[in-house]
């Protein structure tokens, strides 16, 4: 479960993100919507422990991400579109090796997930190719793998179809909604209004830092009295 | 295994993966340094073996009382007396090497044990000028140790008294590789450190971020 309390980050004199509070429920979809520079980036590397939040904190399982980091880290799977950060002159095994390295695993549990993943994205022609030479979508496969080699329970997911083409997009949004049957906590930030209808249970929106509304997409629906979502979101923040 | 160990062995990977990396960092500088040392000695033992050469060290000498060092400075087959009517002009130009000014009544002065000096003119811009400094100094130092001996002697005293100790200095290599091996020597221990510092920077960066 994710509980983020009055989180609030700042840099200099911005304010990337204001008194940020929500929760995320095991199983459960949570969208975090907004405009390029809304924040959302920002609170999902917060959560992931790599900025350090200037006010507020966050619960990953129960593990503060000020106090606990490492325990959080443990948790959390990350995945973010665009360029993926594979390391090239690895081979994608090695990629994931060094991620599960990373989270403490042994060998043999190690060894055992990796030929799981392999298995589940049919990436055994490739899984000892170096990296550098992959398609987009082979990439983004080896990227998904490496965020859930370590089993995390909880899966943040910032842009991870950006740049995709149908058949990698169709990949990343298969995987997410295998991530919520397997009762994971989600959050998917996005701006594409279609893949957050698509995909998720309540919808976060942010915009300039602050969570101006949150709910499910047939709570918005009826609260705005509006069927299009975008129409409705720059609507919403529009009126901001 | 600990974070910083996984990082680093992965970076290892990483880098010697990289032919660009391997090429650059190790092969090129394995093959060039060694030529550009051999080089540098090279030309470094250009410019000192004129002074062995027959007639290599050009001078102008002024010696109107014809005296006994201006005499042995004449004898010396590579020493070139060329003529010379502005000494510091000819210098600069390079047409000699040194202008050598012997005072009247030098010998004189040296016979009656009186002080004295010789005038020599150089160009301290120039290497070959400079090193041709060195052998002339030398060579009168070697003339004024012997005028010493000669007073002492005449004292009845022992000129070894004067040098008690006498330094022979032999080298195992030979002379016209030795000054490339020093220069190598002077210089491999400052790339092997920037080696073994450049190798990790990528690692320290990655652990740092």
């Amino acid at each position: 479960m994710i509980e983020a309390i009055k989180l609030g980050k700042k840099f200099k004199d911005v304010e990337a993100v204001k008194d940020a509070s929500f929760t995320v429920k095991k199983g459960e979809i949570v969208g975090l919507l907004g405009e390029n520079g809304a924040g959302k980036t920002t609170t999902l590397r917060m959560l992931a422990t790599m900025l350090r939040p200037t006010s507020g904190t966050a619960l990953i399982n129960g593990h503060s991400i000020i106090e606990n980091p490492r325990e959080v880290r443990r948790e959390i799977g990350i995945l973010f579109g665009g360029e993926v950060g594979l390391y090239d002159r690895l081979t994608a095994r090695e990629n994931i090796e060094y991620f599960a390295k990373l989270n403490s695993m042994n060998d043999h549990d190690m060894k055992a997930s990796i030929e799981e993943l392999v298995f589940k994205f049919n990436m055994e022609e490739y899984i000892d190719r170096k990296v550098g030479k992959f398609s987009r979508g082979m990439k983004q496969k080896v990227a998904i793998s490496r965020s859930i080699v370590h089993r995390p329970s909880i899966m943040l997911y910032d842009e991870p179809t950006a740049g995709l083409d149908v058949t990698a997009t169709k990949i990343v949004n298969d995987f997410i909604l295998e991530c919520r049957q397997q009762n994971k906590a989600i959050i998917f930030s996005s701006h594409s209004m279609q893949e957050v209808e698509k995909l998720c249970d309540r919808i976060i929106i942010i915009h300039k830092g602050s969570i101006i509304d949150s709910g499910t997409i047939e709570y918005f629906k009826e609260k705005y009295q509006s069927d299009n979502m975008e129409d409705l979101f720059i609507r919403l923040v529009g009126d901001k | 295994m600990n974070i910083i160990s996984i990082v680093y062995k992965k970076e290892l990977i990483d880098i010697f993966r990289d032919k660009k990396t391997l090429v650059a960092a190790i092969l090129i500088p394995f093959l060039i340094y060694p030529l550009i040392f051999g080089f540098m000695g090279k030309g470094i033992k250009d410019t000192t073996d004129f002074i062995e050469e027959e007639g290599g060290v050009k001078i102008a000498l002024i010696d109107d009382d014809n005296s006994e060092i201006g005499n042995i400075l004449k004898s010396r087959s590579n020493i070139d007396i060329k003529d010379s009517d502005n000494i510091a002009d000819d210098v600069k130009s390079g047409k000699i090497l040194l202008g050598i000014e012997i005072p009247q009544g030098f010998q004189e002065k040296i016979a009656n044990e009186e002080e004295t000096n010789i005038t020599i003119t150089y160009d301290n811009t120039s290497q070959k000028s400079s090193m041709a400094l060195s052998f002339i100094k030398e060579l009168l130092d070697e003339y004024s140790k012997g005028i010493v001996a000669h007073r002492l002697e005449a004292r009845d005293m022992d000129a070894t008294i004067l040098t008690p100790i006498d330094t022979i200095t032999k080298s195992p290599d030979r002379d016209d590789t030795g000054v490339g091996k020093l220069m190598l020597s002077l210089i491999l221990p400052m790339m092997l450190v920037i080696f073994a510092a450049s190798g990790p920077i990528a690692s320290a960066v990655d652990l740092c971020a």
